[in-house]
């Protein structure tokens, strides 16, 4: 009894020993920022219009020459054109454009822009934000495909491009064409503090904390935002961390919460659950379409029909997706090729065309062989993207009815493309944005032209080399409809890739949070003015 | 001492040289060509888009990756001692600023980890020791077991939903405030606490043996005098040893806590930072490890002669 005692004060005496170490330790803390939790929010009588966001990507740094266009999406920098969330393309602080002659585009500044520092946007500004963008990623210029920019006039600037292009005007709604000012650039050439003239300013961006701060811009040509302030907590990777921080209150939006998850938050009244189209999605790459078993379009035909796409969007995706019609593009893009039906799931015609190209199961073994040879092959994918590797077992268990041994192995992604020239290897991928810019030829060149800069697969068909050749060079819009509209057609009957579904994006906002509107050109959200925050 | 010092410092030099060495060409021979991981990263922004043959040859060309590797790490080592880190290839910003900034969060988590640990594990460790074989001692054993075998990322979502969502005590994520520390240095904390209580509770129990304790005993002293100033400080002598490495673990960063609580430290800096292969930042943040981890055993061979008097560094 007395031994016991006496072990509880020595408890005691290291719980109050280490607590005032604690404490000295913590008395070095100092709060620098925090985001305020929903208490001080109700203390205060009137709404404070303020957006607190969970954004899955570290922010990591502010210079629009070298981020991925975050600045953009929350509405500091702008661009000169911009894309709608209906994919169509409008005017942004361009208020026109002209082509010249074949190879020039001469774009018209609106007169009334200011800086968030209140000069003035002029010609000079947009000039010096190219050249210093594409400066510093050269590979800015080969995307946007422009050769050299001028001056005209204050409000007016020429575009030359090294071929005729009919591309440009939706090229210059890219995220990485953001217009800034001069101001912004420190004396030793990068920018800490970016000057924009988006519906919110910049105020701060602390490293230490990853949290991003803006606050609103009264002066705003098109009217001030409704926001006061939205801050953005940058690097919180893990879904489920983002899902509990709004389900606490800490957060007003945030995206991509487990797949598992969407259904419960959905029937909570205190969440909007809004899952909307993005142009990305699921698809298998071949790896080598010049050398076998995939050379042969039937093989490639039947792994397309063994595809149950209907089930993987059910049970792996949640819903959070949708079929496709074997092309990128997601429905309400113009370009779209709407009459494409794609590669419905059908294991028999998939088995009976195995066997006209001579894949047959001769040993009975259950997986089918041809001149001695087992379809035995790997599905690579990776780990990243949450529904790729379940995605990846499901088309192992299709291809197994239709007698394709296939392994599957997840590994980093940077490290799989050393795999792809493997007897069979197919690559089970995600993402891969469709629409960065308002133009087919975006998405399509990089993946079907021969020598495009995604097509590691070596799709090469001439006619679709010329087409999208044509394509780009026709400026006569209907002529450009049915050229991509035929690319399109050419390559889901070439089955140059098997595309199972559309990616969606789920955004869960408080439902105190109102005017988000979804905007499925966003890479991956875009936040709007009009967003405010309602009791 | 001062002898003692000096030798330290120069193990550490070439600990320094070696460990960076090895990450330099290691990291060559993981899968996925750098360059090509960088132009992913730099030049496009999207890891799922595969870049050109000419932007790899771009980044190849302007970070110098086409050189021989040996030149490569050559030219880095030398200014590195000139005090010249470099800029990290996806911020542009200076390495040393890099790091810096993540400092104190990484500090003050491994130190209230550690203190949590110490709190929660020798009490226990003791309690055991002495009532072995009793309930008590069952009770501290099974924890200790229960503790070392739950996993960090599920341990934290728990914590977050009981103590966050449930109790409305502490926020899910962040940092920057004292109550953002809490449920994230607990996570580590208790997983280290079983280690703590198992190991003290073993040395407890070889000490309580020795004779000199029989003979604390014979001379009528209190029992708890014998447990806490003849016994418990022998006892913890192999604990320190232990704490020791667990700050200097800590120190090198919690990749998982860090990520699930958005806690900005430099486990996360590092391990994304390889997957950038953002190389001045990787081996700035190994330098930085390796100075910790020579830095908290330093201390922790200092502490020793307070603990046992036997041990000093005079030769």
């Amino acid at each position: 009894m007395k031994k016991i005692k006496m072990n509880i004060n020595s408890i005691g005496m290291w719980i109050v020993l280490v607590t005032i170490v604690g404490l000295v330790a913590f008395s070095g803390c100092t709060d620098q920022e925090e985001i305020d939790t929903e208490k001080t929010d109700t203390e205060k009588i009137e709404i404070e219009q303020k957006l607190v966001i969970a954004e899955p990507w570290g922010i990591s740094g502010v210079d629009p020459a070298k981020e991925g266009g975050t600045l953009n999406n929350f509405l500091v920098l702008d661009t000169l054109t911009v894309m709608e969330p209906d994919f169509s393309l409008v005017p942004g602080l361009a208020k026109s454009w002209e082509l010249i002659d074949n190879t020039t585009w001469r774009i018209y500044l609106k007169d009334n822009i200011k800086f968030h520092d209140n000069t003035g946007l002029t010609a000079d500004d947009v000039t010096y934000s190219f050249e210093r963008n594409m400066e510093i990623n050269p590979t800015i210029r080969r995307d946007l495909g422009i050769k050299s920019i001028e001056k005209i006039d204050d409000y007016t600037i020429d575009i030359t491009t090294e071929k005729p292009d009919a591309a440009i005007p939706a090229a210059l709604s890219y995220a990485k064409a953001v217009i800034y000012s001069k101001n912004s650039v420190e004396s030793n050439g990068i920018i800490i503090k970016p000057i924009g003239t988006g519906p919110f300013k910049f105020e701060k961006y602390n490293k230490a904390t990853d949290i991003l701060e803006l606050s609103k811009y009264e002066d705003h040509w098109n009217g001030a935002p409704k926001l006061d302030t939205v801050l953005i907590q940058g690097g919180v990777g893990e879904a489920s961390t983002r899902e509990l921080a709004i389900e606490k209150g800490e957060v007003d939006f945030t995206t991509e919460p487990p797949l598992g998850s969407t259904e419960i938050l959905k029937g909570n009244p205190e969440f909007n659950v809004m899952i909307h189209p993005l142009c990305q999605g699921y698809k298998l790459n071949f790896g080598n379409l010049s050398k076998a078993p995939y050379d042969d379009i039937k093989v490639r035909k039947a792994i397309a029909y063994a595809v149950d796409k209907e089930s993987i969007v059910e049970h792996i995706l949640y819903e959070r997706g949708e079929i496709s019609n074997g092309m990128g593009f997601v429905p309400g893009i113009e370009w779209r090729n709407n009459d494409l039906t794609g590669y419905p799931y059908d294991p028999q015609k998939s088995k009976q065309l195995l066997k006209e190209a001579g894949w047959e199961d001769t040993d009975n073994d259950g997986i089918l062989d041809k001149d001695g040879k087992a379809f035995k092959m790997t599905l690579y994918t990776w780990p990243q993207r949450p529904a790729l590797p379940p995605l990846a077992e499901t088309v192992q268990s299709q291809f197994k009815e239709i007698g394709i041994d296939a392994e599957v192995r997840i590994m980093d992604w940077s490290a799989i493309k050393e795999h792809l020239n493997e007897w069979g290897a197919i690559r089970v991928s995600g993402g891969s944005t469709c629409m960065r810019i308002p133009d087919p030829s975006y998405y399509l060149e990089r993946h079907f032209y021969s020598e495009g800069t995604s097509n590691s697969y070596g799709y090469k068909n001439e006619e679709v080399d010329l087409l999208l050749d044509e394509g780009r060079s026709t400026f006569d819009k209907e002529k450009r409809y049915d050229i991509y509209r035929e690319v399109q057609e050419i390559v889901v009957a070439d089955v140059a890739d098997v595309y199972i579904a559309y990616h969606n994006l789920a955004v869960v906002t408080k439902s105190s949070v109102k005017g988000y509107v979804p905007n499925p050109s966003a890479h991956d959200y875009r936040i709007n003015p009009d967003i405010y925050i309602e009791k | 001492m001062l002898k003692s010092i000096l030798k330290r410092l120069g193990i550490f030099i070439l600990v320094v040289v070696g460990a960076t060495a090895l990450v330099f060409f290691m990291l060559h021979y993981i899968p996925g060509e750098t360059a090509d991981v960088m132009a992913r990263y730099i030049f496009i922004g999207n890891i799922e888009i595969e870049p050109s043959s000419e932007d790899v040859a771009l980044i190849s060309q302007h970070y110098e990756l086409d050189k021989p590797l040996i030149i490569q790490y050559v030219s880095w080592l030398s200014r590195s001692l000139q005090g010249d880190l470099g800029m990290s290839y996806n911020t542009g910003q200076p390495v040393l600023d890099e790091i810096v900034i993540r400092l104190p969060a990484t500090i003050k988590l491994a130190v209230v980890s550690v203190l949590i640990s110490l709190i929660i594990g020798i009490p226990l460790g003791i309690v055991a020791a002495i009532k072995q074989n009793t309930i008590i001692d069952y009770i501290c054993s099974t924890g200790a077991v229960i503790g070392v075998s739950i996993p960090n990322f599920w341990l934290a979502l728990i914590l977050i939903m009981v103590f966050s969502l449930y109790l409305d005590l502490t926020p899910v994520m962040g940092s920057g405030g004292v109550e953002h520390i809490i449920l994230p240095s607990i996570t580590l904390g208790t997983g280290m606490a079983a280690v703590t209580a198992r190991l003290t509770r073993s040395s407890m129990l070889e000490v309580i043996r020795q004779d000199y304790v029989r003979t604390a005993r014979g001379k009528g002293l209190a029992e708890k005098t014998i447990v806490v100033r003849h016994a418990m400080k022998n006892a913890l002598i192999p604990v320190i040893t232990i704490i020791g490495l667990e700050m200097g673990h800590l120190l090198g960063g919690t990749v998982i806590v860090e990520t699930i609580f958005a806690w900005p430290g430099i486990g996360k800096l590092l391990i994304d930072a390889i997957s950038q292969r953002d190389l001045p930042i990787i081996q700035g943040c190994v330098i930085f490890i390796t100075v910790m981890y020579v830095f908290v055993n330093l201390i922790v061979d200092i502490s020793y002669s307070i603990f046992d008097p036997r041990i000093r560094y005079e030769r």
